[in-house]
């Protein structure tokens, strides 16, 4: 016999079993000839029943001899007797006229002393108006089990009585309470208990244990303490009973994710194809869910998920049943697939808990491998808002006031996109601003523009504003202009023809501008005095992230996924190392989850090393070599780094620190007659890129990001310093030659 | 003194007696030409401009007066990348005009099995695949081979797995054409052309028509070979085009960009092509056992002499390719004898010669052939003569207990080396 048969017989015998007991104690007490112990242990007294059915004969016989005689006499004998018994030795009563119309009659000794019955009397009385007889118990009174029938009368309840029957309600109570807890379950006592309990509690059952807390009257006191809207757990009541269909559409909207039917699955049941929301603090940007038939076994749904080709997607299947839970889940915990198992409780919090996103994520974080989902973005703009940190204040200079000009200066991989593609998020639906991100392949501004418009190439820059325009129906424009780098050094050699086109849109408020650019832009704002740029709009120079924000990115995204440092001084260390550069923490939280074993959750100091010497993290560090499209300015760029790098290693050895005055003696003594305006420019390119930095009050150079030189072996530096200095000399002769 | 004569018409090096490698008749090579030259209406002016030599030269190859000069093996590669030849193609022309091979040759696969079933793709492209498409949110990887590998290594197994993961019709192969000319038009309509688009020949219009690919529903697979190559202006504007399309259509456009040096140093030395900022970079794995066994193809290799083939040539795929060759001829030969051989591979000998040719290159170059291991190995190397040896493929990025060293690939690459140098030094002396 199965499991499930045996608790199924034991649910029907359980209450069946409380009322025999209930019966046999009632009727104990209260009913003994309905008492079926009692009954059967008289009836197995066959003396005793001969005797009395002897005793009923002689009573009725008795009881007519006595109405014979008043009905002849005309008055009440003083005495009654049994006619025929002549032995008092045989005689079953003792027969006397206790008062006129009554006669009492007493069991004699012939009765067993175990029936209880000797000495016990029984009177008779007529009524005399309607000679009808009537019967009482005497005194000493007959057990209540062989009183005749017609012989029980009630009588006036005494203390101990009333008393009695109390206790045996209280009891009764009892017992029906318990009677109550064993059919409503115990879920909804403990629900009572703990109403947290109730977030989790299988979707199928849902239903009744709403009924039940329905019956118990503490339904609207448990959804107020385990914080569920009324409105709420109506919902998670419909859902059970509604189609896949409306199933899927309420999870969906739960998490703000769009949910579409999917065709051409072979996996039996339902799928839904859902779009996820960009606010999800997980990068997963759709998933399937798969709603199995019912009627199948659990292994027969797994067999199939395992057939199922392996693609990139994440699917989301929702058990369903608490039969199914065990085996779904453990196949979804396999990290080897992309399935997740919401199991009925996990779906009961989604449709209860006040956050579902926060259920999804969790979900997601425990049964997937989590660099899947991994939050951080490590290359090109930050498009998730989840994974944007920090800038509050440069945000706050842009959003806060009426639109400008901004000219966003920084170097590469340093967040000017990020920066640029938050700036957009925030002014999304504004009631005064419209805004709008472009980002520039070449010289080519208003052909972009107008190509993102779809108008043709050749649409002056004045149509162009007014399709703007008019997609801005009456807000103010700001047009966020990505990568101006070629346009700022094409329009440098053309006498800034459309840049001032842009000017005057500012001016007569048609249109304002956010351009964003590395050292050309930089160049004609700051360096290039006869540049219209210069008073074009106000400078936003981008360097490293906030302290706190980069603490904040290196922990928060982990602890949404469960995973955080051993050390609280870790992610300040973190910081430090990548010099604030939010690209650089991006990279080596991502690497601590590359290489965090299944299950591990935390991060100590050994992984975190591993993770900054990666190569993800060289890969990230390289690629500074040709800031500036001038060789010769490249050239004296890699000097002065080799430089930085040479006494970063000698560093140790109490080496000079490098200033701006060492280095043009550094090149003197090569033989190398730079000037000094070129060294000032590389030095403030470096600095512009966040490869240098100045510390000291400006006095020493040292490099930005102390991991920096970790790409740098002490050995080979020399070596390439040499050759960069040798090369430039060769570079510079031929120039003045 | 060992004396290098490189003109021998069958590719010998003197003194040393190389494999065969299947070396197509030498006749073959003005009929290939003119063939491949008709296929894309290339002018003799045209070719002769772009590789460099004089237009007569060309007419003398293409009528067949004159086969190519034994110093001039990088012009035909130059003429093969103009002609957009395939590795095969470029392969059948180099060795049509005694040249060797300058791609591994992939196993071909017969049309039955092409019809029936796909075969089983390499693991390192599935990977690689993989790898692509959990990128978020820009799908976009470069993929850096060292020299002789192709452009992109496994393009049949590339292209169909692609096709198997996108769609046939969602997969587009684009192979910038080989021209230094900055005129955009050209550039632009060769690869609407390979991408099946009609009447495009802007910059515009192509962004348009990708565009117009990737509002239908699914992702758009695109597979760009030989990016480096080409006029820079075009190949900046074509890397503008796949990142704001990838900027417009988020997670939509997967973008598998091939290359190897070149494309290298735009990634790592300029960072102005923001598509290659935002791009994960990606090592071809090097070769193993299995690999080698399946360069064999059709010939059945044992997994022991595979692994001495590999491990004489150190995972160098057309040194893997030459040993297989000399191990099939003579297998009991020693190891030693093999290394000299191998030693004398012509394409040791092409990529060592420009770099030992310069007296301050070749100091350096000498020191690091007497050590175990040279330096660091690092995404990308700062010594430029280090870094040319990497993407020549004669070093090999090794894990070490203090991290990943580069070695020479072999031993054969060392004896090469310091043969050239010696010779070299021997001449000037």
């Amino acid at each position: 016999m199965s499991t499930d048969s045996r608790s199924r017989a034991w649910r029907w015998l359980r209450p069946v079993l409380i009322a025999a007991v209930t019966w046999f104690v009632g009727s104990a007490l209260f009913a003994p000839w309905l008492n079926p112990w009692l009954t059967w242990k008289m009836q197995r007294d066959g003396e005793t029943i001969m005797l009395l059915q002897r005793a009923h004969i002689d009573l009725m016989l008795a009881r007519e001899e006595a109405h014979s005689d008043w009905l002849i006499e005309k008055r009440w004998p003083k005495e009654a007797r049994v006619p025929g018994v002549h032995d008092p030795a045989e005689a079953v009563w003792t027969i006397d006229v206790p008062a006129e119309f009554e006669v009492r009659f007493r069991y004699t000794d012939l009765f067993p002393a175990h029936s209880g019955l000797r000495g016990t009397a029984l009177i008779l009385r007529i009524d005399p108006q309607t000679q009808v007889w009537s019967c009482r118990p005497g005194t000493p009174a007959p057990p209540a089990s062989l009183t005749p029938m017609d012989c029980r009368v009630s009588q006036p309840w005494t203390l101990v009585d009333v008393l009695t029957l109390v206790l045996v309600l209280a009891f009764v109570a009892m017992a029906g309470v318990a009677v109550l807890v064993f059919v409503a379950r115990p879920a909804a006592i403990l629900s009572i208990r703990d109403p947290q309990r109730v977030l989790r509690h299988p979707l199928e059952g849902l239903p009744t244990l709403d009924r039940h807390l329905g019956w118990l009257r503490h339904r609207s006191q448990l959804l107020l303490a385990a914080g569920v809207p009324t409105i709420r757990w109506r919902e998670a009541l419909r859902h059970v009973a509604d189609d896949a269909e409306h199933r899927a559409t309420r999870l969906a909207t739960r998490i703000e994710a769009r949910s579409i039917r999917a065709k051409d699955w072979a996996l039996p049941g339902h799928v839904h194809a859902w779009t996820l929301p960009a606010s999800l603090p997980v990068a997963l940007e759709r998933l399937w869910l798969y709603q199995p038939d019912p009627t199948l076994p659990a292994e027969d749904i797994v067999r199939r998920l395992r057939e199922l080709p392996n693609g990139q997607d994440v699917v989301l299947v929702l058990s369903p049943s608490v039969d199914h839970d065990t085996a779904l889940r453990a196949f979804a915990n396999d990290p080897a697939n992309l399935c997740v198992c919401a199991d009925q409780a996990t779906q009961t919090e989604w449709l209860l808990q006040p956050s579902a996103t926060d259920v999804l994520v969790n979900l997601l974080a425990r049964q997937l491998r989590v660099t899947r989902i991994s939050p951080y973005q490590t290359r090109g703009g930050v498009t998730r808002p989840s994974a944007f940190f920090g800038r509050e204040s440069l945000l706050a200079r842009v959003l806060h006031r009426e639109p400008g000009n901004y000219l966003l200066v920084g170097g590469r991989q340093l967040g000017k996109t990020s920066l640029m593609k938050a700036i957009e998020r925030r002014f999304e639906g504004h009631p005064r601003v419209c805004c709008h991100y472009l980002s520039l392949r070449d010289h080519r501004l208003f052909e972009r523009i107008a190509a993102d418009l779809r108008l043709p190439a050749d649409t002056p820059i004045d149509a162009l504003v007014d399709a703007l325009a008019e997609r801005a129906g009456g807000r103010r424009l700001l047009l966020l202009i990505d990568e101006t780098d070629l346009f700022m050094r094409h329009e440098a050699q053309h006498q800034y023809a459309q840049l001032n086109a842009l000017r005057a849109l500012s001016e007569e408020g048609r249109c304002h501008f956010m351009l964003a650019g590395f050292w050309d832009l930089y160049e004609a704002a700051m360096l290039d005095y006869a540049s219209p740029i210069r008073n074009f709009g106000e400078i936003i120079h981008l360097g490293g992230l906030e302290r706190d924000a980069c603490v904040a990115l290196a922990t928060e995204p982990l602890a949404r996924l469960g995973v955080r440092f051993t050390d609280a001084t870790l992610p300040e260390f973190l910081a430090t190392t990548c010099g604030q550069r939010a690209n650089l923490v991006a990279i080596a939280c991502q690497q601590v989850l590359e290489h965090l074993e299944r299950h591990q959750r935390l991060v100590d100091p050994r992984r975190l090393h591993q993770a900054l010497q990666s190569e993800a993290m060289a890969d990230a560090l390289a690629g500074w070599a040709r800031l500036s499209p001038d060789p010769v300015a490249c050239q004296i760029d890699r000097i002065l780094v080799y430089r930085v790098a040479q006494a970063f290693h000698a560093a140790r050895s109490d080496a000079a620190p490098i200033t701006l005055a060492s280095l043009l003696a550094d090149f003197d003594t090569a033989g190398i007659a730079l000037e000094a305006e070129m060294l000032r420019r590389s030095l403030a390119r470096l600095q512009l890129a966040y490869v240098l930095k100045r510390e000291n009050d400006g006095e020493h150079v040292v490099f930005a990001v102390p991991l920096f030189a970790s790409q740098f072996h002490a050995g080979e530096v020399d070596a390439l310093l040499g050759r960069e200095l040798a090369s430039l000399g060769d570079a510079l002769r031929g120039q003045d030659g | 003194m060992t004396t290098i004569d490189m003109d021998d018409a069958t590719g010998r090096v003197a003194g040393c007696t190389l494999p065969n490698f299947d070396v197509m008749p030498v006749s073959d090579f003005p009929d290939l030409l003119a063939q491949h030259m008709r296929r894309i209406r290339a002018s003799a002016a045209g070719v002769a401009s772009e590789i460099g030599i004089s237009r007569e030269a060309v007419n003398n190859w293409r009528q067949g007066q004159s086969l190519p000069n034994r110093k001039h093996r990088d012009k035909v590669l130059a003429c093969a990348n103009y002609l957009r030849l395939t590795e095969v193609e470029t392969n059948q022309l180099l060795a049509s005009a005694g040249f060797e091979a300058e791609f591994p040759v992939e196993a071909t696969r017969t049309p039955a099995a092409t019809t029936t079933s796909r075969p089983a793709t390499p693991a390192a492209v599935s990977a690689l695949f993989d790898r692509l498409q959990q990128l978020r949110p820009y799908p976009v990887a470069l993929l850096l081979t060292q020299a002789h590998w192709g452009q992109p290594p496994e393009r049949a197994a590339m292209l169909a797995e692609a096709e198997a993961r996108y769609g046939s019709s969602r997969v587009l192969h684009l192979q910038p054409p080989f021209s230094a000319e900055p005129a955009a038009d050209t550039y632009f309509a060769a690869l609407a052309h390979q991408c099946g688009f009609t009447g495009v020949d802007t910059d515009h219009a192509f962004e348009a028509e990708l565009a117009r690919l990737l509002r239908h529903p699914g992702p758009l697979f695109c597979l760009v070979s030989r990016f480096e190559q080409g006029a820079p202006a075009q190949r900046d504007l074509l890397a503008g085009i796949l990142r704001s399309l990838s900027e417009m259509f988020s997670g939509q456009l997967h973008v598998l960009i091939c290359g190897g040096a070149a494309l290298a140093d735009l990634k790592y030395q300029g960072g102005d092509l923001s598509l290659l900022n935002i791009a994960a970079s990606e090592s071809w794995p090097e070769l193993t056992v299995a690999d080698v066994q399946r360069m064999a193809l059709p010939q059945a290799v044992d997994p022991a002499t595979a692994d001495r083939a590999l491990r004489l040539s150190g995972g160098h795929p057309l040194l893997a390719s030459a040993g297989l060759t000399l191990l099939h001829e003579s297998p009991s030969e020693s190891d030693d004898a093999l290394v000299e051989q191998l030693a004398s591979h012509p394409p040791l000998w092409q990529a060592f010669l420009p770099l030992l040719e310069t007296p301050a290159h070749r100091t350096p170059i000498r020191e690091w052939l007497a050590k175990p291991r040279l330096a660091p190995a690092r995404p990308y190397l700062l010594d430029p003569l280090l870094r040319s040896l990497y993407w020549h493929n004669l070093l090999v990025a090794r894990r070490h207990a203090d991290g990943l060293w580069l070695e020479w690939r072999c031993a054969a690459i060392r004896e090469a080396g310091l043969l050239i140098a010696r010779s070299l030094d021997d001449a000037q002396a």
